[in-house]
């Protein structure tokens, strides 16, 4: 071991620079804050079209314990936040730094979703910046990686779902929060990557189609499989042209 | 964003699911095979052979297992040619190094500065010259802020 290294070691020890839980992920809580605050405006832009569209807002689930708004705000937390993550955590496995900022151009985008009454969820992106940007292979993984989180979600959820179909007999209560939950995953994360993996302008599938078109085509294949034999794709265009159906 | 050829294969996928949804489908009145997915149908009518929880299991084990594996072929770091090296050009491409990337040694070890080189914006040769915190480029006094220079950043 070098003398220089043993200095480094004893520093890094010490008390006042010991590293914190949070410092291991390489996040801080005015990231996590700024997530927060994405999910809120997630939430009441939601609320806010489907107001405006003359959707009725509260109606009780089978079960009658869980309201399906409260399930579907859980659902998006969780699949918005590992989508932008994984940008993140990629990025930073290629040597470069990254951060997730709201941003006032995807906040306009959001309230032009708010008058078209097409829920276009972008509240914010992660800037990362080093020397690995300049490649393109690297920059196109990075932007894949958002949408491969959700196909790896959707297969959780849908195994979720399942589970929930054989708890059906016995725990019906159960069974029927995790039949809700599961359906409304499985939908929105299957709109969620489908619809980052569209080649315009900013969105990731204009980077993954710039980086290399098989890989583009095979996460637009498998979103398309999945949604038309398993998850009814129709059905969820369906529902987001009329309108968010967990109301 | 410049139009390319490659971006026009998937311009025409799109366009083509577009018009069979909209068109083809409530127009000319095709099988309801593509609304109603078998799957779906068993849920609806609630009969089917085997209990369609474990269906669903196995089919969402499939696909985390399909994601899993995407997620392998991608991001596995040996399949990145030229990532392990860390290189260093001059602007005037006259000068070419590359330094060995090797997990062993510390990561903190910092690039060193060399006396002379030439500045990365304007190109003129400086006297110990600045390096960008952001993205490691050499720059003279008058270009060694972010805003001066083309600061390479990209959100993902």
């Amino acid at each position: 071991m070098k003398p220089q290294d043993q200095d480094w070691k004893e520093i890094i020890n010490n008390e006042y620079t010991k590293k914190n839980f949070l410092d291991k992920f390489h996040l801080s809580i005015h990231e996590i804050s700024e997530l927060g605050i994405a999910w809120v405006i997630l939430c009441v832009a939601i609320v806010v079209i489907n107001i405006t569209r003359g959707i009725p807002i509260a109606q009780l689930t089978d079960s009658g314990l869980f309201n399906n708004f409260f399930i579907f705000i859980f659902v998006l937390g969780i699949s918005y936040f590992t989508h932008e993550l994984m940008h993140k955590f990629t990025a930073i496995k290629y040597g470069a730094k990254a951060e997730f900022k709201i941003s006032p151009q995807a906040l306009m985008f959001l309230a032009i979703s708010i008058i078209i009454g097409f829920p276009i969820l972008s509240v914010g992106a992660v800037y990362w910046w080093g020397e690995s940007t300049s490649s393109i292979g690297i920059r196109g993984r990075v932007s894949a990686a958002g949408p491969i989180s959700n196909l790896i979600l959707v297969g959780i959820f849908i195994t979720v779902q399942g589970i929930g179909y054989l708890f059906l007999e016995n725990l019906t209560d159960l069974g029927l929060i995790l039949i809700v939950i599961g359906e409304t995953a499985v939908w929105l994360n299957l709109f969620l990557g489908a619809f980052n993996l569209l080649p315009i302008g900013i969105l990731d599938g204009a980077k993954v189609l710039e980086w290399s078109p098989r890989v583009w085509i095979g996460l637009v294949g498998s979103f398309l499989l999945l949604g038309l034999f398993i998850g009814d794709f129709m059905y969820y265009v369906v529902n987001i042209f009329g309108g968010f159906s967990f109301f | 964003m410049e139009f390319q050829s490659k971006f026009l294969g998937g311009f025409l996928m799109i366009g083509a699911l577009c018009v069979a949804y909209f068109i083809l489908i409530p127009v000319h009145q095709l099988p309801s095979f593509f609304l109603n997915s078998p799957l779906s149908l068993i849920l609806f009518y609630g009969y089917s052979p085997v209990n369609i929880g474990l269906v669903l299991v196995a089919i969402g084990f499939v696909t985390s297992i399909i994601g899993l594996v995407f997620y392998y072929l991608l991001y596995s770091s040996d399949r990145i040619k030229g990532f392990k090296a860390e290189y260093e050009i001059s602007p005037d491409l006259t000068t070419f190094k590359a330094i060995p990337y090797s997990k062993n040694e510390s990561s903190v070890q910092e690039k060193e500065t060399p006396e002379k080189a030439f500045c990365s914006h304007c190109g003129k040769e400086v006297f110990q010259p600045y390096r960008c915190n952001s993205c490691k480029q050499l720059l003279c006094g008058k270009h060694y802020l972010s805003g001066d220079h083309s600061c390479v950043e990209e959100r993902g």
